[in-house]
C-alpha cells in the first residue's frame, strides 16, 4: 500500500523544533504544489499543529522512496539541514500509517488525551488540500474513514468525558449540580483573572444573572458593565449570597472571607437551595469547613486539580476500548485498499459485456426502424439494466475476494474466464 | 394453564435477571449499550409479567392481586412503569439503580410463584377494594422509585462532596433533577397513599360485616397511619425547602426501610386481617 505518515510531535520533538518545522497555513497551499511537483504526481495532506507536523500521502511508487522524497522536501522547504530534524522524525508506511492518522484524528495521540481540537485541525488539512486538489480516490477515502472513526471514538467511549481545564470543570460540575444555568446566578467576589475566566466559561454556558461584588465599587462597576451584571457593594455580600447559586472568589484576602455562617443564613433564606461554590484564591477565600454544610459543594484551587487529574485518568482507561475501535477502523480501510486491485479488471469486464450489449442492441434498432425515440430510450436502458443487475453480484463478489483471498490467483482465474487481456 | 403461566413467569424473570446483569455492567463499566440492554430487558420483563396478570385472571375470572406471588407480579409491573416514567431522557441513568431492587422483587415472585398460581386468588368484592389495593401498589411503587432515587442522590452528593467526580459520576443526572425527580415521586406516592386509605375507609364504612367494627384498629390500619403522616411530614418539608438534598434522600430512605421492615414482621406474624381485635384475647 502506498500510503505513508512522515512527521514529528510532542512525542517525538521539542517545542523549539516543532516552530521550526511548522506550515503556516497561508504557506500549506504552496508547500502542497511544491510537495506534488517533486513525488511527481500523488496525493498528499499537510497537518501543522502546534504539537505535530505531519505529512500524509499516496503514491504508485514504492513507499520507502516515498518516504525519502518527503523528508528532503521538508528539509528543503524549511531549510533546515537532515542531521537536525531527521532523528526526531517518524515513517509510517502501509496499514501503519493509516493507524496513526486513525490515533491522531481520534485525538489518542493528543498532549491531552481525548481533547476535541484535533479533530477540527485534520479536517482543516483535508479541506485544505482538497481545494488545492492535491487529494485522491485513497487519500480521500482514507480522511473519511479517519472522521468517522474518530466520531465512532467519541460517542461510544468516554474518552472526551470531563474536563481538564479550571474552568471547564467549573462549568461542568455547574452542569452536574444544576438542571439548567439559565436560571441560575452567578456571583463573582473579588476580580482575579481566573475568577473573571471562570466567569466567562459560565456566561458561554448561559448563565442567567451576574452579581460582582468587590471592595472596590469602581471595580466591580467597570467589571458589571463589561459583562452585563450587577455591581454589589462588598458591605452587601450577605444579601447577595442568597441570591446566588453559583459563588466564584478570586481575592487577594490573607483570611477567608466567607465562614460557615454565611453559608447557613444564606441556606436558610433560600430554602436550603443548592450552592456551588468554587474558591479560584490562593490563600482561600472560602473556610473550607463551608464543604461540610448541607446542599453547598465547594471547590478549592487542589479540588479543580484533583478533578482535572482524575479526569485525565479516566480518559486513559478508556484508550484500550479506543485502540480496538481503531484497529476495527484500520481493518476495514486496508480491506477496501485491497479490493481496488480488482478495478481494472472489474472495468475490463463492465466494458466486455456492454459492448456485446450494445452490439445485440444496435443489432435490434437495425431490424426495427419502426421504432420511436422513446422506444429506443427505452430499451436501451433496460438493456444496461440488465447487464448492470448481471454484473453487480460477481464484482461485489470479487472485491471482497481479491481484499481476502490471493488477490493475483483471483484476477488471473477472472480474466481466463472473461477472456481479457492480461493488464 | 398453570404451567404456561409459570413459563411465561420464569422467562420474565430471566429478563429481569439480564437487566439487572447489564444494570451492573452499566454501573461499574458506564458503557451506554448496558443501559440500552437494561432498559429493554426490563421491557421485555414486564411485558412478560403483565402477560402472566392477564393469563392469571383470563384462568380464575377476578383480579389476580391476592396471592404473594400474585401481588408481586402487580408491584413488579407498577415499579418497572415508575422506572420507566420516572428515569427518562437525561435520567435514563437511573434505571441502573432500579434494576436490583426490583430484581429482588422478581426473585421472592418466582419462589412465591409455584406454590400458589395452582390456586385461584381471593376476588375483590367491589370496585372500593379493587381501586383500594390498585392505589396502595402504585403508592408503594411511588416509595419504591423515591427510595432509588435517594440512593442515586446520596451517590451524586457524596462524590461530589468528596471531590470525586469521574465514572458513574458523569453518567447520572444532575443533582438538581434528582431532587426534582425525589419530590415528584414522594408527591405521587403521597397523594396513591393517602387516596388508598381514603377509598379504604369508604370501602369499610359500606362493608362493616366483612372487616368487623373495628378494623380502623387492625395492625395493617395501625402501620398505614403513621406512613401517610410521614409521607405527609416528608412532603411539606420538602415543599417549603425544610428537608432538602441529603437530608431529604435518608428520611427517605428511612421511611421505606421502615415500612418494609414493619410489613415483613407484620406478614411473619400473620397480622394481615382486619379481625384482629375481635379474635385477641383483649376483644370485649
Amino acid at each position: 500500500m502506498g500510503v505513508v505518515a512522515v512527521g514529528l510531535s510532542h512525542h517525538t520533538s521539542p517545542l523549539a523544533l516543532r516552530e521550526r518545522l511548522h506550515f503556516p497555513p497561508e504557506t500549506i497551499p504552496a508547500a502542497l504544489r511544491e510537495l506534488q511537483n517533486r513525488l511527481h504526481g500523488g496525493a498528499a495532506v499537510i497537518l501543522s499543529t502546534c504539537n505535530r507536523v505531519e505529512i500524509y500521502a499516496h503514491h504508485e511508487k514504492d513507499a520507502v522512496a516515498l518516504c525519502d522524497d518527503i523528508r528532503a522536501f521538508i528539509g528543503c522547504w524549511h531549510r533546515i539541514p537532515d542531521s537536525e530534524f531527521v532523528p526526531s522524525l517518524y515513517e509510517h508506511k502501509g496499514p501503519e500509517a493509516v493507524g496513526h492518522l486513525f490515533r491522531v484524528t481520534a485525538s489518542l495521540d493528543s498532549l491531552v488525551v481525548g481533547e476535541a481540537q484535533i479533530l477540527g485541525q485534520v479536517h482543516e488539512a483535508f479541506m485544505l488540500a482538497q481545494d488545492q486538489q492535491t487529494v485522491d480516490k485513497v487519500l480521500s477515502a482514507l480522511f473519511q474513514r479517519a472522521f468517522s472513526v474518530a466520531k465512532q471514538v467519541r460517542t461510544e467511549t468516554r474518552i472526551g468525558a470531563g474536563k481538564v481545564s479550571v474552568a471547564s470543570i467549573a462549568v461542568d460540575l455547574a452542569v452536574s449540580i444544576f438542571i439548567d444555568l439559565a436560571d441560575k446566578t452567578v456571583m463573582i467576589v473579588g476580580s482575579g483573572k481566573m475568577g473573571e475566566s471562570t466567569l466567562k466559561s459560565l456566561l458561554a454556558r448561559g448563565v442567567g444573572r451576574i452579581l460582582l461584588v468587590n471592595r472596590s465599587a469602581e471595580k466591580a462597576l467597570v467589571l458589571a458593565e463589561e459583562l452585563g451584571g450587577e455591581a454589589v457593594p462588598f458591605e452587601d455580600l450577605d444579601e447577595a449570597l442568597t441570591r446566588a447559586d453559583i459563588v466564584v472568589t478570586s481575592t487577594a484576602a490573607a483570611t477567608p472571607i466567607l465562614s460557615p455562617g454565611h453559608f447557613q443564613r444564606a441556606l436558610r433564606k433560600r430554602a436550603n437551595a443548592p450552592m456551588f461554590v468554587i474558591d479560584i484564591a490562593v490563600p482561600r477565600n472560602v473556610d473550607p469547613a463551608v464543604n461540610e454544610l448541607d446542599n453547598v459543594y465547594l471547590y478549592d484551587v487542589d479540588a479543580l486539580k484533583q478533578a482535572a487529574a482524575e479526569n485525565l485518568e479516566a480518559r486513559r482507561e478508556e484508550i484500550d476500548q479506543c485502540l480496538r475501535l481503531v484497529d476495527d477502523g484500520v481493518a476495514k480501510f486496508v480491506q477496501w485498499m485491497q479490493s481496488l486491485i480488482a478495478e481494472p479488471a472489474i472495468l475490463s469486464i463492465s466494458e466486455e459485456l456492454h459492448g456485446i450489449r450494445e452490439r445485440e442492441l444496435q443489432k435490434l434498432l437495425d431490424a426495427h426502424p419502426d421504432l420511436t425515440g422513446d422506444q429506443r430510450e427505452a430499451v436501451t436502458q433496460m438493456t444496461r439494466r440488465i447487464v448492470n443487475a448481471i454484473l453487480q453480484r460477481p464484482m461485489s463478489q470479487l472485491k471482497r475476494e481479491v481484499a481476502t483471498d490471493d488477490p493475483s490467483f483471483v484476477l488471473q482465474l477472472v480474466r481466463r474466464i472473461f477472456g481479457l487481456k492480461e493488464s | 394453564m398453570t404451567i404456561l403461566t409459570l413459563a411465561v413467569l420464569f422467562a420474565g424473570a430471566l429478563a429481569y435477571a439480564g437487566a439487572t446483569a447489564a444494570s451492573a455492567l452499566y454501573l461499574s463499566r458506564k458503557r451506554e449499550m448496558a443501559l440500552i440492554l437494561t432498559r429493554r430487558l426490563a421491557l421485555l420483563g414486564a411485558g412478560l409479567f403483565l402477560l402472566v396478570f392477564l393469563l392469571r385472571w383470563a384462568a380464575w375470572g377476578c383480579l389476580p392481586m391476592t396471592t404473594a406471588a400474585d401481588a408481586l407480579v402487580v408491584f413488579v409491573i407498577l415499579a418497572t412503569a415508575v422506572m420507566f416514567v420516572s428515569a427518562r431522557d437525561t435520567t435514563r441513568a437511573v434505571s441502573s439503580f432500579y434494576l436490583p431492587a426490583i430484581f429482588v422483587l422478581v426473585v421472592l415472585c418466582a419462589c412465591a410463584a409455584p406454590a400458589t398460581f395452582g390456586q385461584a386468588p381471593r376476588a375483590l368484592h367491589g370496585v372500593f377494594l379493587a381501586g383500594h389495593v390498585i392505589l396502595a401498589f402504585l403508592a408503594y411503587a411511588f416509595f419504591l422509585g423515591a427510595s432509588v432515587t435517594s440512593v442515586a442522590y446520596l451517590f451524586q452528593s457524596r462524590h461530589l462532596k468528596k471531590h470525586h467526580t469521574v465514572g458513574l459520576f458523569q453518567a447520572l443526572p444532575p443533582l438538581e433533577r434528582l431532587d426534582q425527580s425525589l419530590f415528584l415521586l414522594i408527591r405521587h406516592g403521597y397523594l396513591m397513599f393517602a387516596a388508598t386509605l381514603l377509598v379504604g375507609a369508604v370501602w369499610a364504612h359500606f362493608d362493616r360485616e366483612l372487616l368487623g367494627p373495628r378494623w380502623y384498629l387492625a395492625p395493617k390500619i395501625l402501620q398505614a397511619v403513621p406512613m401517610v403522616l410521614f409521607y405527609a411530614f416528608v412532603f411539606h418539608a420538602r415543599q417549603c425547602g425544610l428537608l432538602r438534598g441529603r437530608k431529604l434522600a435518608f428520611a427517605v430512605l428511612i421511611g421505606f426501610s421502615l415500612m418494609l421492615g414493619i410489613y415483613l414482621v407484620r406478614a411473619l406474624l400473620g397480622l394481615s386481617y382486619y379481625h384482629f381485635w375481635e379474635s385477641s384475647p383483649w376483644a370485649s
